[in-house]
């Protein structure tokens, strides 16, 4: 019997980066399933009380099916507590402090029971290049955005274009991580998209794009694949059948430049691939891409 | 109506800390208090008195007062002991410390055989291989010792583990574990060391029991063992995220207010971990007893600088090595300690490098700005490599310092050689700078980082001997007089006890640490070997029996 196993995933960033609001946006977002919210404490958090279904010491169920859990035990009887209620859980969600170190953190995700989606660090787009010089936590900013394997930018609004694209082009000095403009859909964190139905990101003008594959793939293909990433693909998701893994289809999950592979927990998923890119990446760029998995070697 | 005894104590020498009365050669105890103190005769006019001769030939002090430890130091013990130095556990046995690979693997084998239960794990700690001269153990070493029985061994930074192959077979860690934080060989195993606590999790049962059954009520009792034959009579347990559960108090309470409990305990909450509110921390105040104190904040600002974590100013660390960590938001400190601090209460405030110092001395002067306060005795923990600028600001602020003298000692040849150099290294713990720029010191040990033992600390801020044997920081040495008055009353004003205890003056609690040689009549290098007979605790007499 192959265990349930909870995807894991790290939001980082600064004080004032966006975290809570970026938390609390995911709690509300039904299409996302039950989250199993893992921060240092709720005064953070703010949820909403009349979401609230029960209040029990470390845990707080919500109304919803999501739950938020605080540390006050350590991570390791936290994450204990969480997995014995997997059946009920879909995915977790670690909220870093605003001095923590996002990449250690992430190490958690490799715990049995959990896998590793990947480490997304907000940054403060209006503030970010003045407090990475500050002397007390430059540093610490840095070390963060470094660790990333999705950047997130917010408070766009507030700035000009170009301002954003200074930042933007600051950043790729800092970190091999693609930057994407919050806010966005919470699909966009975790790759989540059903296969076969692109969302449209017209309004931020990411690109999505599908592909279904006729037969099984060879692990050499992927593995070719996988170091021809052009640069702009933020996101992989989706399911392959592989010849070399005949038993289960395998979901793959791509955040950022980190691939995972595991046994499928889906029965009989199609056999197809949805990728998303930065606004400007050409789709067909993207499409040719996920068609190097088909071609024969 | 029937006149309670007082009882009168001749002793070798009486040293009071009590500026009106420095000497004395006995002392009267009533009931758990200091009554009287002077020569024998003076004494034997005391109304219904009792002469008791236990201490004729010791030489009575102040109970030492340990302002920075933990309450985790005796549990530690109900695993095996691997490290360098010697130590001695709370029931007196002194374990040799083990000087190589060799030593801890000798170590464990005993441990081995000594346990019946084929399958219950060997936990160890305190292993420090920054001795070892780069020698790292791994998996294979610990082979040596048992094939079959899991074994477990934590460093004594806490941040690592190492383990055997059997642990690792049973708990699945292996080639294709994914986890950072696993060194792996040459063919991709993993070579048995877990670091950082991800990755020392994944030891499973044998990290669970480790650090669970160090919460069993009886290391309490250890703890007053261990204090008790260092001559303590009030410590610390220094950031406590569970102190105000009702919980916790109970369990402390049915063993420090026990009579037969030789020390008082002072429990600090971690309001940054356990979200503790102001009105929340002053209504467990309330819940203190006379032996248990209650409703204090400490708060961790940095990390440490043998790990280099620590926040450190220009220059930093030696070889560019990047600046530590901040363990709290250094931009939140004014907020965070806002409520506590117009609320009156006790605030302590971990600094290990002075650029965390620079945070905290920032933060206070905004707090006192907005509401002053005429006596916070904010106090600065470790305070480990504040310059003298910095102490003429703590003057000003009039805070604390409580210094991690014990550091020369135990890790002063490699903060030369690897953390931060001769030069800052020779100013660290700078007891002299502090006390003549008039801040108050205190002198710690944070057991379980290094052992419990008041004398050991004031013997190195004596002495600034590293282990190797040279001096470090010759200028920063003070005298005996003012390392014992740092590790009683000193320590005491920190604690805002200083009007009950630190001194031996009539109406405080009779609080003594008994010992076998006179300090001030010895070899000021000497001091640490100091034999200590054992104590009193508020009137009662506690002998340290050691096995």
């Amino acid at each position: 019997m192959s265990e349930k196993v909870l995807p894991f995933t790290v939001i980082g960033g600064y004080l004032g980066a966006g975290k809570t609001t970026l938390i609390n946006s995911l709690l509300s977002d039904s299409t996302i399933g039950r989250l199993a919210i893992v921060v240092n404490d709720f005064g953070e958090i703010n949820i909403d009380e009349s979401l609230i279904l029960s209040h029990d010491g470390d845990t707080i169920s919500l109304t919803n099916g999501c739950i938020c859990c605080s540390l006050t035990d350590g991570f390791a009887e936290t994450l204990t507590q969480i997995r014995g209620r997997s059946n009920d859980i879909d995915r977790v969600i670690v909220e870093v402090s605003g001095v923590g170190e996002p990449r250690k953190i992430a190490q958690w995700g490799h715990t049995p029971g959990y896998s590793l989606d990947g480490v997304v660090v907000l940054v403060d787009t209006s503030t970010v290049i003045e407090r990475s010089k500050d002397s007390y936590v430059g540093e610490t900013i840095c070390s963060q955005i470094a660790a990333a394997d999705l950047i997130l930018l917010s408070r766009c609004d507030l700035l000009e274009e170009d301002e954003i694209r200074s930042v933007e082009h600051w950043l790729k000095e800092e970190s091999s991580a693609m930057a994407l403009r919050g806010p966005i859909s919470a699909s966009m964190l975790f790759g989540l998209e059903e296969i076969g139905t692109e969302k449209n990101f017209s309004s931020l003008d990411h690109v999505s794009a599908t592909l279904e594959f006729p037969a099984s793939i060879d692990l050499a293909a992927i593995d070719i694949w996988e170091k021809s990433r052009p640069s702009g693909i933020v996101r992989v998701k989706g399911f392959l059948s592989i010849n070399e893994r005949p038993e289960n289809s395998t979901e793959i999950q791509m955040c950022g430049p980190n691939l995972t592979m595991r046994a499928s927990q889906s029965d009989s998923p199609k056999n197809a691939l949805v990728a998303i890119a930065t606004p400007g990446t050409p789709k067909a760029s993207v499409i040719k891409w996920l068609n190097l998995l088909s071609l024969p070697n | 109506m029937t006149v309670e005894v007082t009882t009168v104590y001749p002793a070798a020498a009486i040293y009071t800390m009590d500026p009106s009365q420095p000497t004395a050669s006995a002392v009267a105890v009533k009931g758990d208090r200091f009554w009287a103190l002077g020569s024998l005769d003076e004494m034997r006019s005391i109304t219904n008195c009792e002469i008791d001769n236990t201490f004729a030939d010791k030489i009575l002090l102040p109970g030492f007062v340990e302002a920075h430890s933990h309450g985790m130091a005796s549990g530690l013990w109900l695993h095996t002991y691997c490290g360098f130095f010697d130590r001695s556990d709370p029931d007196g046995k002194k374990w040799p410390g083990c000087k190589n690979i060799g030593d801890v693997i000798e170590r464990l084998r005993v441990a081995d055989n000594a346990i019946q239960d084929p399958n219950e794990p060997l936990l160890a700690w305190g292993l420090d291989p920054i001795y070892f001269s780069g020698e790292r153990l791994v998996g294979s070493h610990l082979d040596l010792v048992s094939l079959t029985r899991p074994i477990f061994v934590l460093h004594a930074s806490a941040h690592l583990a190492t383990v055997n192959s059997a642990l690792m077979r049973s708990e699945g860690i292996d080639a294709s574990t994914p986890m950072e934080g696993i060194p792996k060989d040459d063919e991709g195993n993993p070579v048995g060391e877990l670091q950082e606590p991800a990755a020392m999790s994944l030891a499973g049962s044998a990290f669970r029991s480790f650090f669970g059954r160090m919460k069993a009520q009886d290391t309490k009792w250890a703890l007053g063992r261990l204090a008790n034959k260092a001559g303590i009579t009030t410590l610390t347990d220094l950031g406590n995220p569970s102190s105000t559960s009702q919980t916790t108090i109970d369990e402390w309470r049915e063993v420090v207010d026990h009579r037969d409990f030789p020390a008082r305990v002072f429990i600090f909450d971690s309001p940054a971990m356990s979200q503790t509110t102001a009105a929340n921390l002053l209504a467990t105040r309330e819940k203190s007893s006379e032996k248990l104190r209650l409703g204090a904040v400490k708060v961790v600002l940095d990390g440490s600088i043998q790990g280099y974590t620590a926040r450190l100013r220009s220059p930093g660390y030696l070889n560019d090595r990047p600046n530590g960590i901040w363990v709290f938001p250094p931009e939140q400190l004014t907020e965070l300690l806002r409520p506590f601090h117009e609320d009156g209460l006790l605030i302590h405030v971990h600094c290990n490098g002075d650029e965390a110092v620079d945070v905290f001395l920032e933060t206070v002067e905004t707090l006192l700005s907005e509401s002053p306060k005429s006596d916070h005795r904010y106090t600065i923990q470790h305070c480990q490599l504040t310059s003298p600028e910095q102490y003429e600001r703590i003057a000003d602020l009039k805070m604390c310092v409580n210094l991690f003298s014990n550091h020369t000692w135990y890790w002063g040849d490699q903060h030369i050689s690897s953390t931060v150099g001769p030069e800052r290294a020779s100013r660290m713990n700078s007891a002299r700078t502090a006390l003549d720029a008039g801040v108050p010191v205190s002198m710690h040990c944070d057991a379980p980082v290094t052992p419990l033992g008041s004398l050991h600390v004031a013997w190195t801020a004596i002495n600034r001997k590293t282990a190797s044997g040279s001096v470090l920081g010759a200028d920063e040495r003070i005298s005996v007089e003012e390392a014992l008055h740092a590790i009683t009353l000193g320590a005491a004003y920190q604690l805002k006890m200083d009007t009950e205890i630190g001194s031996i003056t009539p109406g405080k609690f009779a609080d003594l640490a008994v010992l076998e040689e006179d300090p001030y009549k010895i070899d000021p290098n000497e001091l640490r070997d100091v034999s200590i007979w054992g104590t009193m605790s508020g009137g009662k007499i506690f002998p340290a029996e050691n096995t």
